[in-house]
Order: C-alpha cells, then structure tokens, then sequence
C-alpha cells in the first residue's frame, strides 16, 4: 500500500515537473513547489521556489513558499529566544534574534529587535552592529542613501563602544569604499590589518590602492556622497573589488550593463495585443528611453503613456524610499475603467494599461511572463 | 476613526494605518513605533498628489486605489471619499486576506461621512 502510494505522489511530481517545463509561469512553479512542502520534500522544494523566483523574480506565491519552509525551520529557535528575551534578556539575545529574522528576510522586524536591544543595553555593541549589517545589505542591494547613512551611524557606534570590532571596521570600510571615499575606507583597512595582520585579502587591497596614488579625504560629507550613489543608481566604487565580502552582498538589484535584444523585444510586446482589454504596454530602458511597446487603437498615445509610466514609477519609488519600504517593486492603480501596473525588474521599467474582460492578475501574469521570457533570456546571451 | 484604524492594525502583517485629507493633513493615525507618522503622511499624500496629476494630465479617470509594492514593504492607498485612507504592511502579507480588512476599513470611513477632526 505504501509503495503504491508513494508511486502516486512520484508521479505526480513527475507529472508536475513536466508542466513547469513545458509551461514554466510562476502558477506551475508555486504548485509544484507546495507540492513539494506538502510531501515534506522541503530542500526540493526551496530548490524548486528559488528556480522560480530567478526566472520570476516578482513572484509573490514563490516567496511565500520560500519563506514558509525557512519559517518552519527557524520558528522553534525564534520561540525559545522570545521565551529567553521575557525571562532574562541579554544583549546576545536580542542580536541572536534579530540575527533569525535577517535570514528570513524580515529585515523590519530584524531592525526592530535589534533596535529595542540597543535601546535596552546601550553600552552593548551587538544590536548597533545588526543594525549596521542589515542596512549595508540593503545599501548593496537597493543603492538607498538612507540605508547607507543608517549603517555609517551604526557602525560609527560600534567602533566607540569597542574600538577593536574588526567586523565594524570592515563595514565601514566598505561603506566608504561604495561612496567613493577612499582616504576613509583605507583608514578603516588599515585598523583591520593592525587587529589581524593576517588579512591577506586586505593587505592586496590596500596595497593595490597605494598605487592609484594618495587617496585624500573628500571635503563633501557622507550623506551628499551616499545621495550621489543614489541618483546615479552606481556605486562609487567597485563592490567586487573589496576584500571580504558580506554575506548579504548579493549585488544591485538594478542590471546595469545587461544588452537589450530590443527587436526581439518589440516583437514579444507587440504579442500583448493578443490580449483582450490590454491598451497599452511599455518597456523602458534606465535613461527612461522606449525599448518597446504596444498601444491599442482606442489607447493612449506611445509618448504619453512611457511618460505617465515614469512618473508613477518615480512618484512610488520616491515615497517607498523615503517612507523606509525599500525600492519599487510594483505599483498597482485601480480606478472607474482603467487598471495601470508599472513594475521594475533589473533596473527597466514596464508598464501596462489595461481595462475590462483583462482582470488585473492576468495583466500581471503576462508581465512576469515577459519578464522571464525576454529579460531573463537576454540578460543570459549577455552574460555568455 | 482611530477604532477603525485599530481594528485594522490587528489584521496579521499590517503595521500601521492612517487616514488623510486629500491635500495631506492627517486626520487619524495608527503607527508602528519603526514608521514616523510625519514621514509616512508627507510621502503618502506626495505620492497620491503627484499620480493623480500624471493620470489627469493624460486623460485617465482618478484612481480609486493604489497598491504599491516595495522591497521591503506593501503599500495601500484607498480613496474613501474626503480622504485617504494609506495603510503600511510587512513584505512578506499576502494581500488577499488583508485587502478585506482594508476594504471593510475604507468602507466605514467612507460611510462616517463627514470629518471631525
């Protein structure tokens, strides 16, 4: 009974692993991969959501599932530092527990435990370090100042309360690195080679940069130079030429650089018309240039409609930014007659107009759909 | 108000909620401690003003909600008549079941009719 049970499940697996390759969409992901949580396969399936989230990287339901299996593994450690934080809190704990929530990728509660601890036990360098590390793994990612300006304070905090963090030196080094403030970072570098001499990464660092001359330090102040990195979405200096590199640093989200197909591009744009309801759709480039896009008869005008699309998207970036949420995703408008998504993936912009028969879940499924067929696989050949 | 904005926060996810005027004067307000509700009030009505503009400057009707989705937070801003109401949530809230609870919430202020301030 058992056997054949287990035939069962395997090929429906099967069956389920054929469909995601014959119709890859995030639907087909997400049901193969809960099928997976369901059968206890959870390795598979976080194998399974990640393969997604690459080609998909927008999709909600395969971040859940991901975060569904992490949260099952994490939940009982989370439960005895809570236990632990009522009964008797330490400074270790509340790092410890922030520490569980960074990995689940719940950076807001993870600032937000690391915060009380620092406010609990100010003379405790631990909390001021998780904030300083959780903020620099979103200044890599996001190129956000704020984030940046956080993690200078934090770090600046660490260092007075234990002069001798190598971790906090580092960061910072790093920090300045990424602003372009070299006299700053090597300063930094060369306090980590005084509390570990055996830095070797560190030491062909700083000894590449003697020869690009003295680095002098920068009239300007930090803020102006992390707004700089923000405005022009590039760091200062190259992320991957600095020694040791954190764990978070996963790079820009932004694509900088990726060669478009752009005939290619139209081509699949010009496939939207397929679609009943579907107006209007663009694809702008980082300059705000249209690479592609599709307009009905009864539509709005091709310029008009890139031009509304940057402002949305720039309105949203702008409040989420400044409101501490992190960069745009997506940005959905409903109104009497008319549905309007703007969404960036690797640093473009595409939006779509779109009314009645097309439901707003659908818009966004043909968006995710373009994405993964014609941004993933042209970012690809680039990289071949 | 600031029931209906309480009731709200207990929904999972949901960390804060406040309620504007259209030209961005906060009527009620119900905060996480992390969101300063100067901040969140000053982008919000920002963000409503500047997308309502662009959609009239080129011939779309006013929005009746808009949904913005952030690396590290959701979004929702949701006409209710007078005012808006602007509702910050976790990143990782599944919309659906939380968008009742938004739309039960929009729709009893909308019903209040008038504002006391």
């Amino acid at each position: 009974m058992a056997l054949v049970e287990r035939l069962k499940r395997w090929r429906d697996i099967a069956r389920l692993r054929r469909q995601v390759r014959a119709n890859p969409s995030p639907a087909t992901y997400a049901e193969l991969a809960e099928r997976l949580v369901a059968l206890g396969e959870e390795d598979d399936a976080v194998g399974v959501a990640d393969e997604g989230l690459e080609r998909y990287p927008h999709a909600d339901r395969l971040a859940h599932v991901r975060l569904f299996v992490k949260k099952g593994r994490l939940t009982g450690q989370i439960r005895k530092l809570r236990e632990d934080l009522q009964r008797r809190p330490t400074p270790l704990a509340f790092a410890q527990l922030a520490q569980l929530y960074r990995e689940l990728g719940s950076h807001d509660e993870a600032l937000a435990i690391a915060a009380q601890g620092a406010e609990r036990f100010p003379l405790s360098e631990s909390s001021y370090l998780m904030q300083g590390e959780i903020r620099m793994d979103r200044f890599r990612r996001e190129l956000i100042a704020k984030d940046a300006v956080i993690a200078e304070g934090a770090l600046r905090q660490v260092l007075r309360l234990n002069s001798h963090n190598v971790t906090a030196h580092l960061r910072l080094a790093e920090v300045y690195h990424l602003v372009g403030m070299r006299a700053e970072c090597t300063a930094h570098l060369r306090e980590v080679m005084l509390l570990t001499p055996d830095a070797a990464d560190v030491a062909e660092f700083l000894a590449a940069d003697e020869t690009a001359g003295p680095a002098l330090p920068l009239e300007d102040p930090f803020e102006d130079r992390a707004g700089a990195v923000q405005s022009a979405a590039a760091f200062a200096g190259n992320p991957a030429q600095f020694p040791s590199p954190a764990s978070g640093g996963d790079g820009p989200s932004a694509g900088a650089g990726a060669a478009l197909d752009a005939p290619a591009l139209r081509t699949a744009m010009a496939g939207f018309a397929d679609h009943e309801g579907m107006r209007n759709a663009v694809l702008l480039d980082q300059a705000g240039k249209i690479v592609a896009d599709h307009a009905a008869t009864d539509a709005i005008a091709r310029n008009h409609f890139a031009e509304l699309v940057a402002e949305v998207r720039d309105a949203a970036d702008d409040a989420a930014r400044r409101m501490d949420q992190g960069s745009l995703v997506r940005a959905d408008i409903e109104g009497p007659g008319m549905n309007l998504v703007v969404t960036r993936v690797r640093g473009l912009t595409i939006g779509v107009h779109f009314a009645e028969p097309m439901r707003a879940d659908a818009a966004w499924e043909i968006v995710q759909d373009f994405t993964a067929h014609q941004l993933t696989a042209g970012r690809e050949e680039s990289d071949a | 108000m600031r029931r209906i904005l309480k009731q709200l926060n207990e929904a999972v996810g949901v960390k804060g909620s406040l309620v504007l005027t259209k030209d961005g004067i906060v009527v009620a307000s119900h905060l996480a401690r992390q969101l300063e509700e100067d901040v969140v009030a000053a982008m919000a009505a920002n963000a409503i003003r500047a997308t309502r503009k662009s959609l009239e400057r080129h011939g779309l009707s006013d929005f009746a909600r808009f949904t913005l989705v952030a690396s590290h937070g959701k979004m929702v801003f949701t006409d209710t008549g007078p005012t808006f109401l602007v509702v910050v949530m976790d990143r990782n809230v599944a919309l659906g079941p939380v968008d009742i609870e938004i739309e039960s919430a929009a729709m009893r202020i909308r019903n209040m009719g008038k504002i006391r301030v």
